[in-house]
C-alpha cells in the first residue's frame, strides 16, 4: 500500500479538508474484529457503514484506519441543508469567468483519499443518491454540470455512520442505498476495555475510573425510564479529564455527566443521588 | 321515617368519625415535612438504575389503632408498639413511611436510605428464598435474630457497593437509637436482643459487631439466629425461666423496618358469583379517602366452612358494621346509602381484611395510597350485548383476524359542571392565551418556494448560480422563480383518551391522571379550536370484548365549544383498556375526513388490558395491529403516555419517535401541546 500513500506534495498543493496520516497513530482500542473487517474491505474496494450510539469511537475509528491503511481522510459532517453540490462541487463567479470547484467528495475521489460521511441520514435525499454509484462495481462520480466521469482513485473507500437511535422518523436510509455497505455495528465496550480507553485518553487514576465506569452502567440503565441519551465513553473521557484535572469527582460528574444528558429534574435528582452513593472522595 | 335504633347507630357513627379525625388531625407526623410522594419518583428511578430492575416506592401503612380487645388479650405491651409507619419490603416492591420524623436527618437524605437499603433487602430476597414466617421455630426471637443478621449483611453489602451512603447509614442507625424502649421494661432474652440491636446501630455499617456474623446466604442466619437463640435461653437463670418468660417482640424500628411476605405467596383473591340479570342503571359512585389500608389477609383453608355453627345463628336482620375481619359481610350487603367517608374511616381501623371481588360496579371507591397488590379478575361476559359496532380483532397466534373480534358501543356522554371549566380556564389563562397565540400562527398561510419553474417573483440566487453555469458553457437553466403557496395542507385531528380504572391513579398530592388528562384535554381543545382545522375528541374504556364503550366528547362537525368542555368535565376513571378496537373505530371516522393529513393521537397511562386474554401479548399485538392499519389509510398514529416503562412496549407498537413518555403526568397539558404543534408543523 506504499505507493498509494499520498504526501501532499504529490497533488502539488495541500487540498483543503484533507487529512493526511502523520507519525502519531491515533488511539484506538479494538473491542472486536472491526479493524480486520475494516482492512479486507478497504483491500476489496467496499464502502462501509457504521452503526452505533454517539460518542462510542466510529470517528476515532475511522481515523485510526486512515493512519493504519496510509490514507488521506476527508471528514464531512452531514447536515440537513448539505446538497449534492455541497458534496460534489460548483461553479463559482471569478472576475474573468467562471471557475468549477471541486466538492470534498469529489477531491476525495480524484486523491483515493479515505472519504468519511458522518450522520449520513441528516443529509438531503438527493446528496445521499450521488454516492451510489461510488459504491457498486462502477467506482465512478459522474459531475453533470462539468460532464465529467471521475472514476475513483485506488485505495478510494467510502466510509459512513449513522446513530440508528435518534435519527427523525422521517429521514432513514433507503434500502438501495443501505444495501451498498457492509455494516459495522459500534457500541459502548465493555467495562474492562471502556475503563481502559479512559485512562489513556484523560490520565485519570484506575480507581476512580473504575467507579466512574461503573456509574456509567447503572445510569445507562435508565434508558428505558424516560432519560433520552445515555452517557456515551465520550462523555466519561471529559469527565474523567475534569477529575484528572484537580475537580472533585462528585462535581466532575454533575456537571460533566449528569447535567448534559437530561434538563428532566427528578432524572438529573436520580441520578445526583447516584453519583453521590458511587463516587466518594 | 328513620326507625330510632337507626338514628341512635347513625349518630354514633358521625361522632366516632368526628372524634377519630380530630385524633388525626393532631398527629406529629403531619407537620410541613416533605412527604414521600414529593421524592417518590426520584427514588424509584435511583433503584432502578442502582438494580437495573423496576423496584416499585409505595406508601407504607400506619400501624392500625389497636381495639380494646386487642389491648386486653393481646400480650404486645405497649413499649414495644410501633408507633408510625416502618419501612417494609415484599421481595418485589418497597414501602416507605409517607412521612418522617422532624428530628432525625434531612428527610431526602433518610428516604434514600431507606429505600437503597430496602431494595437491596427486596433484592436479596429475590436471589435467595426467605424461609416463611411459620418456619421459625419458638416465639419470634429466631426470627427476630435472623431479621437482624440479615439487614446487617445487606448494610454491610451497602458500605462496600455504595461507599457514599455509608455516613447516611450511620446517621440512620443513630436517628433510631433514641427511640429504643428502656431496658427496665424488657424481660431477659428482650433485653438480650435489644442490646444486640443497639450494639448494631453504634457499629459502623462496614463492621459487624460480635456476636452477630457476616451472613453470606440468609442459610448462614438461620443457623445463627437458632444457635443465639438458644444461647441466649440458656443464660436465663434458672429460677426464672421456670416462670416460662415469652419473647413478646422488638421495637422493629426505623432501621430494621418490615418484612412482608413475599407477594407470589398470595393467593388470589375470592370471587362473589352473581346472577346474570338485566343491565342496572350506573349509579353515582360516593368517594372518600383512606387513611390507611387493611394488609390483605390470606384466606385458611378452613374459613369458609358452609355448616353454620351455633354462633353463626341470626334471626333479624343483618345490623349494619363494617369491623369485619373475617371478610363474611360483603360489600355488597352494605347499605347503599352509607356515608363513604365513615366507611372509609371504619375500614382503616382494620388491622387486615380479605379481598373480595364482585362484577357489580363499585357503589363506593375509597381511593388508598397504594393499589391493591394482583388485578381482580372478573369472569367475562356477564354484562348484557346491546347493538354495536363490530371490529375485528387480531390474534397474533393465529396470525389472522378474528371477525367481530370487538364491539364498540357509542356511548352519550355524561355533562360535567361548566363551573369546572371555567375556573380551570381561569387558572390557567396566562398559558391558553400563550398556546392559542401559538396555534393561531400555525393556521394554514404562504410561504416563499424558491427554484419554481414560473412564479410571481425572480429567485435572485438561482439567477446567479444560472448566469455563473451559463459563463461556463452549461445550457440555461429554467428553474428561475419563486412562488408563495399555503405552508401546509388540511389536517385532521383525532384524540382518542384512555379513561380506564388505572388512569385513577395518583400523580401528586390531590392530581390523580384523570384530572391532569382532563386538564390537557380542554387546554388541547381550546388550542385546536384556535387551529381552525377539524377536529374529534373521544374518550374509551370497557370491560371484555362485547363492550369497548366509546364517548364522543366532541365530533368534527361540531364548532361549539361549551358542550365539549362539560363533557370533559364529567369523565372519570372506568374499567379496562381494549386499545385496539377504540383505535380502529377512531381511524375509520379519521378516514372519511377529507384532509390532507391525518393525525391520531392516543393519550394512555399503560398496557392495553381488559379482563379476557387482552392482557399481555394478546392486547400489545392487537394494538400493534390496529395503529398499522391506521397508518395504511395515510392516518400518523402518535401515542403519548405517563406509564415509564413504556418504552418496552410501545416501541414495537407505534414504532420509534412515534410516542412520548411523560416522566411527570402534571405537565401532560403542556407537553400535549407542544407535541401536537410539532405534529402539525411537521
Amino acid at each position: 500500500m506504499e505507493d498509494f500513500f499520498i504526501k501532499s506534495g504529490d497533488c502539488g498543493e495541500q487540498l483543503e479538508g484533507v487529512r493526511y496520516p502523520d507519525s502519531v497513530e491515533p488511539y484506538y482500542l479494538s473491542v472486536g474484529e472491526e479493524v480486520s473487517v475494516f482492512e479486507q474491505c478497504h483491500q476489496r474496494s467496499l464502502a462501509v457503514m457504521l452503526k452505533g450510539p454517539t460518542g462510542c469511537g466510529k470517528t476515532r475509528f475511522v481515523e485510526h484506519m486512515a493512519w493504519r491503511l496510509k490514507r488521506p481522510l476527508v471528514v464531512i459532517s452531514c447536515h440537513d441543508d448539505l446538497s449534492a453540490a455541497d458534496l460534489v462541487g460548483r461553479f463559482l463567479i471569478h472576475h474573468n469567468g467562471t471557475v468549477w470547484q471541486d466538492g470534498p467528495l469529489t477531491r476525495a475521489v480524484r486523491l483515493g483519499a479515505i472519504c468519511y460521511l458522518d450522520e449520513v441520514v441528516e443529509a438531503r435525499a438527493d446528496a445521499v443518491v450521488v454516492i451510489h454509484p461510488l459504491t457498486d462495481y462502477r467506482r465512478v462520480l459522474p459531475i453533470d454540470k462539468t460532464g465529467e466521469l471521475i472514476e475513483a482513485a485506488p485505495g478510494f473507500q467510502l466510509v459512513v455512520s449513522y446513530n440508528p437511535g435518534y435519527q427523525h422518523v422521517s429521514k432513514d436510509l433507503k434500502p438501495s442505498t443501505r444495501q451498498r455497505f457492509v455494516a459495522l455495528d459500534f457500541d459502548f465496550p465493555p467495562p474492562e476495555r471502556e475503563a481502559e480507553i479512559i485512562i489513556h485518553e484523560s490520565g485519570a487514576e484506575r480507581a476512580v475510573v473504575h467507579d466512574l465506569v461503573g456509574l456509567a452502567g447503572r445510569i445507562r440503565g435508565l434508558a428505558n425510564r424516560g432519560l433520552a441519551e445515555v452517557p456515551s465513553p465520550r462523555l466519561l473521557v471529559a469527565t474523567a479529564r475534569l477529575i484528572a484535572n484537580g475537580i472533585t469527582p462528585q462535581l466532575a460528574c454533575y456537571v460533566g455527566l449528569v447535567s448534559p444528558l437530561t434538563d428532566d429534574p427528578g432524572l438529573t435528582a436520580a441520578m445526583r443521588d447516584l453519583v453521590d452513593a458511587i463516587m466518594v472522595e | 321515617m328513620a326507625e330510632p335504633e337507626e338514628i341512635i347507630i347513625d349518630a354514633a357513627r358521625h361522632a366516632t368519625a368526628f372524634i377519630s379525625r380530630l385524633w388525626h388531625s393532631g398527629d406529629p407526623h403531619k407537620d410541613d415535612n416533605p412527604a414521600l410522594t414529593a421524592y417518590k419518583n426520584r427514588l424509584e428511578l435511583l433503584l432502578a438504575a442502582v438494580h437495573g430492575y423496576d423496584i416499585p416506592v409505595h406508601a407504607a401503612q400506619p400501624p392500625a389503632s389497636p381495639s380494646a380487645l386487642s389491648r386486653l388479650f393481646e400480650r404486645t405491651p405497649f413499649h414495644l408498639m410501633e408507633p408510625y409507619a416502618l419501612p417494609a419490603n415484599d421481595a418485589t416492591r418497597i414501602f416507605l413511611p409517607m412521612r418522617l420524623p422532624s428530628d432525625g436527618p434531612p428527610p431526602l437524605q433518610l428516604f434514600r436510605i431507606l429505600a437503597v437499603q430496602q431494595a437491596a433487602r427486596a433484592r436479596r430476597r429475590v436471589l435467595h428464598t426467605y424461609p416463611a414466617e411459620n418456619a421459625f421455630p419458638g416465639d419470634g426471637l429466631v426470627q427476630d435474630l435472623f431479621y437482624i443478621s440479615e439487614a446487617i449483611a445487606v448494610d454491610h453489602a451497602l458500605a462496600l457497593e455504595l461507599p457514599g451512603l455509608t455516613p447516611d447509614l450511620i446517621a440512620l442507625r443513630r436517628a433510631t437509637l433514641p427511640d429504643r424502649p428502656q431496658p427496665r421494661l424488657l424481660n431477659m432474652p428482650e433485653r438480650a436482643i435489644e442490646e444486640l440491636y443497639c450494639q448494631v446501630l453504634r457499629a459502623h455499617p462496614a463492621n459487624i459487631p460480635s456476636p452477630l456474623i457476616l451472613a453470606r446466604i440468609p442459610g448462614d442466619s438461620i443457623t445463627w439466629a437458632i444457635a443465639t437463640a438458644e444461647q441466649m435461653l440458656a443464660e436465663i437463670p434458672a429460677r426464672i425461666a421456670r416462670k416460662k418468660i415469652r419473647h413478646r417482640g422488638i421495637r422493629k424500628g426505623l432501621w430494621l423496618g418490615r418484612t412482608l411476605p413475599a407477594v407470589a405467596q398470595r393467593g388470589s383473591c375470592s370471587i362473589e358469583p352473581t346472577a346474570d340479570g338485566p343491565d342496572t342503571l350506573p349509579r353515582p359512585q360516593r368517594n372518600s379517602q383512606l387513611a390507611r389500608s387493611p394488609e390483605v389477609r390470606e384466606k385458611k383453608m378452613d374459613e369458609d366452612d358452609r355448616s353454620q355453627g351455633m354462633w353463626m345463628l341470626q334471626m333479624d336482620d343483618p345490623q349494619q358494621h363494617v369491623e369485619d375481619p373475617a371478610g363474611m359481610q360483603r360489600p355488597t350487603d352494605r347499605d347503599d346509602n352509607a356515608d363513604a367517608g365513615d366507611l372509609a374511616d371504619s375500614l382503616s381501623e382494620l388491622p387486615e381484611a380479605s379481598l373480595i371481588a364482585s362484577p357489580k360496579p363499585a357503589q363506593e371507591v375509597l381511593l388508598s395510597e397504594n393499589p391493591v397488590s394482583g388485578r381482580t379478575l372478573l369472569p367475562a361476559g356477564s354484562r348484557r350485548t346491546m347493538a354495536g359496532i363490530p371490529y375485528p380483532e387480531w390474534d397474533f397466534r393465529i396470525s389472522g383476524y378474528r371477525e367481530h373480534g370487538a364491539v364498540v358501543r357509542l356511548r352519550s356522554p355524561l355533562l360535567g359542571e361548566a363551573a369546572w371549566a371555567e375556573s380551570l380556564l381561569a387558572r390557567h389563562r396566562a398559558l391558553l392565551r400563550e398556546i392559542q397565540r401559538r396555534f393561531e400562527g400555525m393556521q394554514p398561510r404562504r410561504i416563499r418556494r424558491r427554484r419554481q419553474p414560473d412564479g410571481d417573483d425572480i429567485d435572485i440566487s438561482a439567477y446567479v448560480s444560472a448566469y455563473a453555469e451559463q459563463h461556463a458553457g452549461l445550457p440555461l437553466q429554467d428553474r428561475l422563480y419563486q412562488t408563495a403557496r399555503r405552508a401546509r395542507g388540511d389536517i385532521a385531528i383525532a384524540l382518542l383518551i384512555d379513561i380506564s380504572a388505572s388512569t385513577d391513579g395518583w400523580v401528586s398530592n390531590d392530581l390523580r391522571i384523570i384530572d391532569v388528562e382532563k386538564e390537557a384535554l380542554l387546554l388541547v381543545h381550546q388550542a385546536l379550536m384556535a387551529l381552525g382545522d377539524p377536529f374529534c375528541i373521544q374518550a374509551f374504556s370497557g370491560e371484555s370484548a362485547q363492550n369497548v364503550d366509546l364517548w364522543t366528547l366532541k365530533d368534527f362537525d361540531e364548532t361549539g365549544g361549551s358542550l365539549a368542555q362539560r363533557r370533559i368535565a364529567a369523565l372519570e376513571p372506568q374499567r379496562y383498556t381494549r386499545a385496539g378496537a377504540a383505535i380502529r373505530h377512531t381511524a375509520s371516522l379519521l378516514a372519511t375526513c377529507a384532509a390532507e393529513h391525518r393525525l391520531l393521537i392516543l393519550l394512555s397511562d399503560g398496557k392495553p388490558n381488559d379482563v379476557d386474554q387482552y392482557e399481555g401479548r394478546y392486547g400489545v399485538e392487537d394494538m400493534r395491529q390496529a395503529v398499522a392499519e391506521a397508518a395504511l389509510q395515510s392516518i400518523h398514529p402518535f401515542c403519548i403516555t405517563v406509564d415509564r416503562h413504556a418504552p418496552q412496549y410501545l416501541a414495537g407498537i407505534f414504532g420509534p419517535g412515534r410516542y412520548a413518555v411523560l416522566q411527570h403526568a402534571q405537565l401532560l397539558p403542556v407537553v400535549l401541546v407542544d407535541i401536537l404543534r410539532k405534529l402539525i408543523r411537521a
